[in-house]
């Protein structure tokens, strides 16, 4: 119950941030102009950057190679729900597909966080996640919320050892977002993790009864060949989309290549934080725009990297294993030819839920580190869901 | 501050003496004060002393500081990132001095255009002369120089001014906690950047509260001081006669028994010399008359210019209903001024909301004066503009009592605290931004 008033009143507050973006930023000081604005424009505010690749998508189809680098599984969605509404729909159900998978990964997170953690961390982890300066990413048409829900909830089919389940979902995560795949590693460590423990008991001089006895068993424990299933669907989504690039244009790494498009390239992970602090300190003059993106997405690299460290301390290692792929994998990924290096980054922590756990764990024990984040994070959320909506450059 | 020596009883002449002016000069809570309190003679049956509440230093510090600096940030993100076209990535940097000069914007600009050149005209008048004087002063002393950022810094030491007092105000009516809420909801409040910028607003609410906090601590000429400061910041201050008065008259002593209490007139009569300050705060608008009558020919030069703005005294049911009427009748959706008037609709009908819970909640003297601010603000609508509350969002900063009471009913309503602390910085944030971009922001 929570947890839908805090998404019902996070989502209002957007709207509302929407309505008085639109009405009072336009006009220049000192007119006081007579336009009205529609239901329609608010709704067309939130069609921005990605967004309009993966409505496109939806609507018309990859045309492009450029838009091989918009995963499919969201794009497939917003089909789903729009097609049988016309043309216009495609954007309100962008929106409302994500906003409905950010509800259900709230709902998941908050079940994955009260496994470990105690009450007050786990409700203070789900706040964060929704306040974080960049939370209106759940908002727009992004497949941010839908990946995110995809993830943990195959993490939590991990922990819970029913490993089929826990592939297909990590199957629809890697068609969510080339990271999906990366889900394999924790997939083998909660595997080995799991093996470890019947081997040891079977080790002992065993006889068909004491199995009765051991815990309870889960879907799919003892059956190596759902545990292979399992591992082997993860790829299989990366491959699909794989073969379906190569089907249409004829690269299988498609997806890959076109990061170019961004200034993407494959990087020493170590390239693109050196290199921000170069442009910070040496080439960008004070004030110019971008040192302005710089510095948000150099604090968010940094504040996660440092939470990421100590996710192992905090969390399941699995979910700790998963929040440190995923950092290596952004900053094995930077964008050199940026002026930006780290571009992006301050969305791509939105996916990190174990950060938000940890988050949650030093709010809980901090007061004053609460305090300060309940203040900054909306103010700065407001200010880029400002930027975004007045189509200004907003990752 | 020590005042152990009211434990003993003896009743040396230097003790007796110490003690009456311990009694006056003190800062004691009311109840220990009446028994000592100088009515011609002492009755020294209460000797609990209670002492002066210790602020929480650095918690307040935290807070106004974390606070100017997510302001400054604001200022930076919004003069930075908003005037940039769509779709361009300018490599150029703006403007340092035009990033200095963003918080140069409406009243602030007038405020500073008054320190620096004095009243031009009669349209400078409503703009009270003691924010502008104290601006002068300052840049003064450097040189007669840098107005906007001494305008800027006497709001913001204003405003940690008011930190203290405010948390002393609250604290003493509804304990700590409700302290440490009513300045955080203070400075998170949607328009509350409005402290940070050159506004008087700050420092009329240092002002006030700390001749609220004098009144209650029965120290009645440096409360009339105040309070002849405070009518020099802006109109409403003359109105803390009326919280002045009543605090003077609950200050009598009244013996145990009724039958032994002296007449009414004679308890006046008793009162008086300490309502002699009360003189003070008229004098502050008199002086302030005198002023116009001289320069401009009309004492009530600040009041009769106030149509300039679309202002008229009205009744002050008219406001809000002619605010109603335009929202849903006049304006279509998505109009420039539908999203001002519900800004200003919100903030007036919560505040007067808040001013009915604060009969019920506070001491009777802040009741008064926030129903007093909020009367005065009701009564002066700008009928002739479509947003008949205009400004009334920034004017509901300064009725204290509202923010005391908001912040216990935060804390008796945990959902109600984090409604609060999600919107207020948000909408903050927004506002600020439009204030810095110089869009129109009351």
């Amino acid at each position: 119950m929570d947890i839908l008033r805090l998404f019902l009143g996070t989502r209002l507050l957007l709207i509302l941030a929407a309505y008085l973006c639109l009405i009072l930023f336009p006009p220049p000081g000192h007119t006081s102009p007579q336009t009205p604005i529609d239901v329609p424009a608010l709704l067309a505010a939130w069609n921005h950057w990605d967004m309009v690749h993966y409505v496109q998508i939806a609507q018309a189809g990859y045309r492009h190679v450029a838009d091989t680098a918009f995963f499919p599984l969201f794009p497939l969605l917003i089909r789903a729900l729009a097609a049988p509404f016309g043309h216009r729909a495609y954007p309100l159900a962008a929106l409302l597909a994500s906003n409905l998978a950010l509800l259900a990964a709230l709902i998941m997170l908050y079940r994955i966080a009260i496994d470990t953690l105690p009450e007050q961390p786990a409700r203070r982890a789900l706040l964060y996640l929704c306040i974080f300066p960049t939370a209106f990413f759940f908002f727009a048409g992004y497949n941010e919320s839908l990946f995110l829900l995809l993830s943990c909830s195959a993490l939590f089919a991990l922990r819970r050892q029913r490993w089929v389940l826990a592939g297909a979902l990590g199957l629809l995560a890697a068609l969510t977002r080339s990271a999906g795949a990366l889900l394999i590693f924790p997939y083998l460590y909660e595997l080995l993790r799991a093996r470890r423990t019947p081997f040891s008991s079977l080790s002992q001089p065993s006889d068909r009864q004491y199995s009765a006895h051991d815990e309870p068993r889960s879907p799919g424990t003892g059956n190596a060949c759902a545990r292979l299933l399992g591992l082997l669907l993860i790829p299989l989504g990366t491959l699909l989309y794989c073969s379906y690039c190569w089907r249409h244009f004829g690269d299988p790494l498609a997806f890959a290549r076109v990061q170019k498009f961004w200034g993407r390239s494959l990087t020493p992970p170590w390239l693109g934080i050196l290199g921000s602090f170069s442009q910070l300190f040496h080439r960008l003059p004070f004030g110019s725009f971008f040192e302005v993106h710089v510095l948000l997405d150099l604090l968010a690299t940094l504040g996660f990297l440092a939470l990421g460290i100590l996710s192992w301390r905090y969390v399941r290692a699995s979910y700790a294993l998963w929040m440190s792929l995923l950092l290596l994998y952004t900053l094995c990924s930077s964008a050199p030819a940026n002026p930006d290096h780290l571009v992006s980054n301050q969305r791509f922590v939105l996916e990190m839920f174990p950060g938000f756990f940890v988050l949650g764990v030093l709010g809980a024990r901090h007061p004053r580190l609460h305090l300060a984040l309940m203040i900054s994070f909306p103010t700065l959320q407001a200010l880029l869901a400002a930027l975004f909506l007045l189509d200004r450059w907003m990752v | 501050m020590d005042l152990s020596t009211f434990k003993d009883e003896t009743c040396y002449p230097v003790v007796f003496l110490k003690r009456l002016i311990r009694g006056i000069v003190d800062l004691c809570a009311e109840k220990e004060v009446t028994s000592y309190a100088l009515t011609g003679w002492i009755y020294a049956t209460e000797r609990q002393v209670v002492f002066m509440k210790r602020a929480p230093v650095s918690d307040i510090l935290w807070l106004f500081l974390g606070t100017r600096l997510l302001l400054a940030a604001c200022t930076y993100f919004s003069y930075i990132l908003f005037p940039v076209p769509p779709h361009l990535y300018p490599n150029t940097a703006v403007d340092v001095a035009g990033l200095l000069n963003s918080w140069n914007h409406w009243d602030a600009q007038r405020y500073v255009d008054v320190a620096q050149n004095g009243y031009q005209s009669a349209y400078d008048t409503p703009f009270f002369p003691l924010f502008p004087l104290l601006i002068k002063g300052i840049a003064l002393l450097f040189g007669n120089q840098g107005y906007l950022a001494a305008g800027m810094l006497i709001s913001n030491a204003a405003l940690l001014g008011t930190l203290f007092v405010l948390y002393q105000l609250a604290t003493d009516a509804l304990g700590e906690g409700v302290g440490r809420r009513t300045i955080l909801y203070l400075c998170i409040f949607p328009t509350a950047f409005f402290f940070f910028a050159a506004y008087n607003e700050s420092l009329f609410l240092l002002l006030t509260c700390s001749s609220f906090l004098a009144m209650r601590r029965r120290r009645w000429w440096l409360a009339g001081a105040l309070g002849l400061l405070a009518a020099l910041t802006r109109t409403a201050g003359v109105m803390l006669a009326l919280p002045f008065l009543y605090e003077v008259w609950t200050s009598r002593i009244l013996p145990a028994t009724s039958e032994a209490a002296p007449g009414f007139w004679k308890q006046l009569w008793q009162l008086l010399p300490r309502t002699l300050p009360v003189l003070l705060m008229p004098l502050g608008t008199l002086a302030y008359c005198a002023f116009c009558w001289l320069n401009f020919g009309n004492p009530l030069a600040f009041a009769a210019v106030q149509s300039h703005w679309g202002r008229v005294t009205s009744w002050p049911w008219n406001g809000p209903v002619y605010a109603l009427i335009e929202l849903f009748h006049v304006q279509p959706f998505g109009s420039f001024i539908e999203a001002h008037l519900l800004l200003d609709m919100a903030a007036t009908f919560g505040f007067i909301a808040l001013a009915v819970v604060c009969w019920r909640r506070l001491r009777i003297s802040y009741a008064l004066w926030m129903s007093l601010l909020v009367l005065y603000m009701l009564i002066s609508p700008a009928l002739n503009q479509h947003d008949t509350l205009q400004s009334t969002q920034r004017f509901v900063l300064e009725m204290f009592p509202g923010f005391i009471v908001l912040a216990a009913l935060g804390l008796r309503h945990p959902r109600l605290h984090s409604a609060c602390m999600l919107v207020f910085p948000f909408l903050q944030a927004l506002l600020a931004a439009l204030f810095v971009l110089n869009r129109w922001m009351v």
